[in-house]
């Protein structure tokens, strides 16, 4: 563990580094420090982790850092830039560089759902209120640009609660992190798990049972449920098939199951309804009473008189009167 | 090759990297909230927030080699179209009532 101060050191530096690049900024020159002052605290924080973290090797190697610097630098970018239409394109910077690292996890799914659904969907529709918000103004000159984008409100308040958060939480992985055993140190839960997920799904099995030499023209049991019954240390699992009107078993070896463990978006969607069928619903529910909510926020208000509601309800309308209490219902 | 170009260190990764990448981009969403007045750019820092939340979600996810991190992150990226929804036909609300998109604006709320 290397010592805490050293880390903490690099948070206070990052912190003081974002102080100068917020708004109202300084001259380049200060912006240029504290961009330089910013990427070393970053690495110098990263630097600290290997030389303790042994048998932990997680995937990324090369890739990791450039993905790291591209989202962190665009992140500040993002909050110190004084056009919000430009704040919003940093972001989408942001959302692709992590997604990069999503592939890199293995996340392959996440990686191009990420860019649809934030770059794609949510990104378009803060630009639409964007532009709806700052109609055709986008002066050139600083001075021009409204005062709520020059100044920072509170930027030493906004640092340190940032920043203290950040130390608490740099402490935590430093301490924690070490104690936690990796998925990978016992791979036969997981391959076993992998077999019973498998299991569930009988087509998938029986994809992958016809590609076993000699059984193409397999088929399902009839009657009976298919069952995989997988080997204890969890590298080959055993099929009772149907071959030529007779039950036959075959064996899947381990190429197979490593297979269905690497196929993310299968492998997603089985975790998705297996384990979180009501969690689902839930989410279908909280995205219907988001749009019933975002419509009946944002719909022109339109302020309906006396007798435009009676019309709209079929009754007949009231003669005006300078007494509006004396009206006479006038049909007609 | 590739390894030559980057230094030793950030060869081999550790669970911590991908939480420090995280826990810097939530830091700097979170003084991005505190410190932005531009109501839409406050609500884009959340955006950053949850991109942290969705990072450190994955990365645990693949060291523990269980899906269930990366179902989750597709209950974050739900959630945030929610929020986003919500939160800018709250801003669309507030700009038909006072066309600025100043947060502090609305710092006192009373019968407005």
């Amino acid at each position: 563990m290397p010592p805490a101060s050293v880390i903490h050191a690099c948070t206070v530096l990052a912190a003081a580094a974002l102080l100068l690049l917020l708004r109202p900024a300084g001259s380049p020159r200060l912006r240029l420090v504290g961009a330089v002052v910013g990427i070393g605290a970053f690495t110098g924080i990263l630097a600290q982790l290997p030389t303790f973290f042994d048998g932990q090797v997680m995937p990324g190697g090369t890739f990791f850092l450039p993905f790291a610097l591209i989202s962190v630098i665009s992140a500040v970018q993002m909050i110190t830039t004084s056009r919000p239409v430009y704040a919003a394109l940093h972001f989408v910077l942001v959302v692709l560089a992590s997604s990069g690292l999503l592939v890199t996890l293995g996340a392959e799914f996440l990686g191009f759902a990420v860019v649809i659904v934030y770059a794609g969907a949510i990104l378009i529709t803060y630009m639409f209120v964007l532009m709806l918000a700052q109609q055709a103004q986008s002066p050139d000159l600083e001075d021009e640009r409204p005062t709520y984008d020059r100044f920072a409100r509170e930027p030493i308040g906004g640092a340190v609660v940032g920043f203290l958060l950040l130390a608490f939480m740099n402490h935590l992985i430093f301490t924690g992190t070490g104690e936690l055993t990796p998925g990978d140190a016992d791979p036969v839960p997981a391959r076993l798990a992998a077999w019973e997920r498998v299991g569930n799904m009988p087509g998938r099995v029986m994809e992958l049972v016809v590609q076993v030499p000699e059984y193409e023209q397999a088929l399902l049991p009839e009657g009976e449920a298919l069952r995989v019954v997988p080997d204890p240390d969890g590298l080959a699992a055993t099929v009772t098939v149907m071959l030529n009107d007779a039950p036959s078993e075959v064996r899947l070896q381990g190429e197979l199951a490593r297979l269905a463990i690497e196929d993310n978006i299968r492998g997603v969607g089985v975790a998705l309804i297996e384990a979180f069928p009501v969690s689902l619903e839930l989410a279908g529910v909280v995205l219907t009473m988001a749009m019933f909510g975002a419509v009946i926020l944002a719909r022109r208000q339109i302020e309906l008189t006396e007798d435009e509601k009676r019309e709209a309800s079929g009754l007949p309308r009231i003669g005006h009167h300078d007494d509006p209490k004396g009206g006479e219902v006038t049909h007609g | 090759m590739a390894e030559a170009v980057v230094p030793e260190v950030f060869g081999q990764l550790a669970l911590g990297h991908y939480l420090i990448l995280s826990a810097f981009l939530f830091a700097i969403g979170l003084a991005g909230f505190v410190t932005r007045r531009n109501m839409i750019v406050m609500f884009l820092c959340t955006e950053l927030m949850f991109q942290a939340a969705v990072i450190a979600l994955a990365a645990f996810g693949r060291f523990h080699l269980d899906l269930s991190g990366q179902v989750m992150v597709i209950f974050v990226l739900t959630i945030a179209a929610a929020e986003a929804a919500l939160a800018l036909g709250l801003v669309v609300l507030l700009f038909k009532r006072q066309p600025t998109l100043d947060a502090e604006v609305w710092s006192e709320m009373r019968d407005a």
